[in-house]
């Protein structure tokens, strides 16, 4: 990974709520390269979510610095700390929560479009269809609002409303957590492949290591608001050092190895494949 | 929208009392052609009883004057001036409201002060003030009724406002990049005004019966037919004459309780996940 295609560096961020206790976030430094799959993995509670929305700035650290495309996030503020935040995107966990429930979602999709000025009116609709094209979704969809969707619908939708602001990074704050395993890995399917059209990067948030090996190169440990452990995704989970990613590896849900096969009888249930992801 | 309407329309009470105030209202809109007698004018013998003179079928006042036509004009006077006294605390309240929940900090501390101030003072005493400062001119009646009851939708919708703020759908907002004032415009305001959409559809009931009190006491518009007006005048006579106060009083009953009725019906229709008894 070379200096000069650093897309987002983290360095010394810290975020404590009032009142509580210990830090939810404490000097936690990392970077990103540009195009690069980075998996950020944790028990609940370790801080993942409130890292992320420190990145896009949802909520404001207490100290750190975060520079993203080259330019410091943190000294920014109203027009220009919005167009720079269109470039790194959030995607909920619950994509129902993150719809509006008043509004029709291709609406909602087109916003983007509209604030950042990326497509003129006349052409908005058009845009809007091809970005439903894109993940998977019938443009007629757009007229609906979003508690007509199902759950895999909904989460397509909050993907291209986040696709429409061209963004260079996408933080997946546990995006298939949600939903139905075939759904899962249809979405996971579909974000890969975006990213590699799009030449995209991204941060999955997840506490599911299937998922992580499956979507990221390097993987970042985090526990008790703090990064433990950091290194390429098979070789840190393969070989786990800190006690907290021993831990998560160990209470990985494993099937038991495959037993010897019997050759074909009658009347068997289907069998499941073993990794579907 | 069209599943809140369903859930309306399946409560019969509300469903019968809405269309008891659209009849209401139709009369009152329609009363110079339905019954076309001057509320105003001497017509027939005085205290004529009622069900005696087809021509005066709910019998005249001590003037003589038809208190069929009296009672009509008087719903117009008091639906009227209830529907524009509950919208214009609408609009202060959801203005205040607003503003108080988007800016926080002082601004949000000053403008609560105020609204405790406003609550502090009995709501018909408010009323009282207001109108023997300003006159018996139905605006001022408007006035005074809005002044005294903004200060329940500002605090619904303050309410709302903050802990709209930190779901999942409005921090997306932000994170697309849409401006603030858009963000309160289309996000925040369409999802907090439902509770006081009902609240103040409740509150046309109690602006009813400011406005019929304020005109009992002789504080509203003296040439104009009311029913709080027509309530004061059987009041002379009220042991030996009563229907000249039942009516008036058996026509505030049935409006007041009317709304009341769609109020709670547009309540449970809006938030149906609320548990109800």
């Amino acid at each position: 990974m070379s200096e000069a295609s650093l897309l987002l560096e983290v360095e010394g961020l810290a975020k404590r709520w009032p009142g509580a206790a210990a830090a939810a976030v404490s000097d936690v430094s990392f970077a990103l390269a540009e195009g690069e799959r980075v998996a950020l993995v944790g028990a609940s509670g370790s801080g993942k979510t409130t890292l992320a929305r420190l990145i896009v700035r949802l909520i404001e650290p207490d100290r750190g610095a975060i520079r993203f495309a080259g330019r410091d996030l943190l000294a920014l503020s109203g027009e220009r700390l919005r167009r720079l935040r269109a470039g790194l995107q959030l995607v909920f966990q619950d994509p129902l929560a993150a719809l509006d429930p008043r509004r029709r979602v291709g609406r909602q999709v087109a916003d983007p479009l509209r604030v950042h000025g990326l497509v003129p009116r006349a052409d908005r609709p058009a845009a809007v269809a091809a970005l439903f094209d894109r993940v998977g979704l019938d443009p007629a969809l757009a007229e609906r609002f979003p508690h007509e969707l199902s759950g895999g619908q909904r989460q397509r939708v909050a993907i291209a409303r986040a696709l429409a602001c061209r963004p260079l990074l996408l933080l997946l704050d546990e995006p298939v957590a949600q939903l139905d395993v075939s759904v899962k890995v249809q979405i996971l399917n579909l974000l890969d492949r975006l990213r590699r059209e799009e030449g995209l990067a991204w941060l999955l948030i997840t506490h599911d290591l299937g998922a992580a090996r499956a979507a990221s190169d390097r993987i970042l440990v985090m526990a008790e608001g703090r990064i433990v452990e950091e290194g390429p995704t098979a070789a840190v989970l393969a070989a786990p050092r800190a006690a907290a990613t021993r831990a998560l590896v160990a209470a990985e849900p494993r099937l038991p190895p495959p037993e010897p096969d019997p050759g074909p009888q009658p009347f068997t249930a289907p069998s499941v494949s073993p990794r579907t992801m | 929208m069209s599943d809140a309407f369903a859930r309306f329309a399946r409560n019969p009470a509300a469903l019968l009392a809405a269309l008891l105030l659209a009849a209401l209202a139709l009369a009152a809109a329609l009363a110079p052609r339905l019954w076309p007698i001057d509320p105003e004018a001497v017509d027939g013998p005085p205290l004529l009883h009622p069900f005696t003179d087809p021509a005066h079928p709910l019998g005249t006042d001590r003037l003589g004057r038809d208190l069929l036509a009296r009672l009509l004009f008087g719903a117009r006077i008091s639906l009227v001036v209830a529907l524009a006294a509950a919208f214009a605390s609408l609009l202060i309240g959801s203005a205040v409201g607003l503003a108080a929940g988007l800016a926080g900090g002082r601004i949000d501390d000053l403008l609560m002060r105020i609204t405790d101030a406003f609550q502090t003072v009995p709501g018909f005493l408010l009323a009282l003030a207001f109108v023997s400062v300003l006159g018996p001119e139905a605006e001022s009646v408007v006035l005074a009724i809005a002044a005294s009851s903004w200060t329940g939708p500002a605090r619904i919708v303050r309410a709302e406002i903050l802990s709209l703020a930190r779901r999942d759908f409005v921090l997306a907002a932000v994170a697309v990049g849409l401006p603030r004032v858009e963000i309160a415009w289309r996000v925040l305001l369409p999802n907090a005004l439902p509770p006081v959409l009902a609240y103040a559809c409740a509150s046309i009931a109690s602006a009813v019966l400011i406005e019929s009190a304020l005109s009992f006491l002789g504080l509203a518009d003296p040439n104009r037919a009311s029913w709080g007006a027509m309530i004061a005048e059987g009041r002379a006579v009220l042991v030996r004459e009563p229907w000249l106060s039942i009516w008036p009083g058996l026509a505030l009953l049935v409006t007041v309780l009317a709304v009341n009725l769609v109020g709670e019906g547009l309540d449970d229709a809006l938030a149906p996940r609320r548990a109800r008894p």
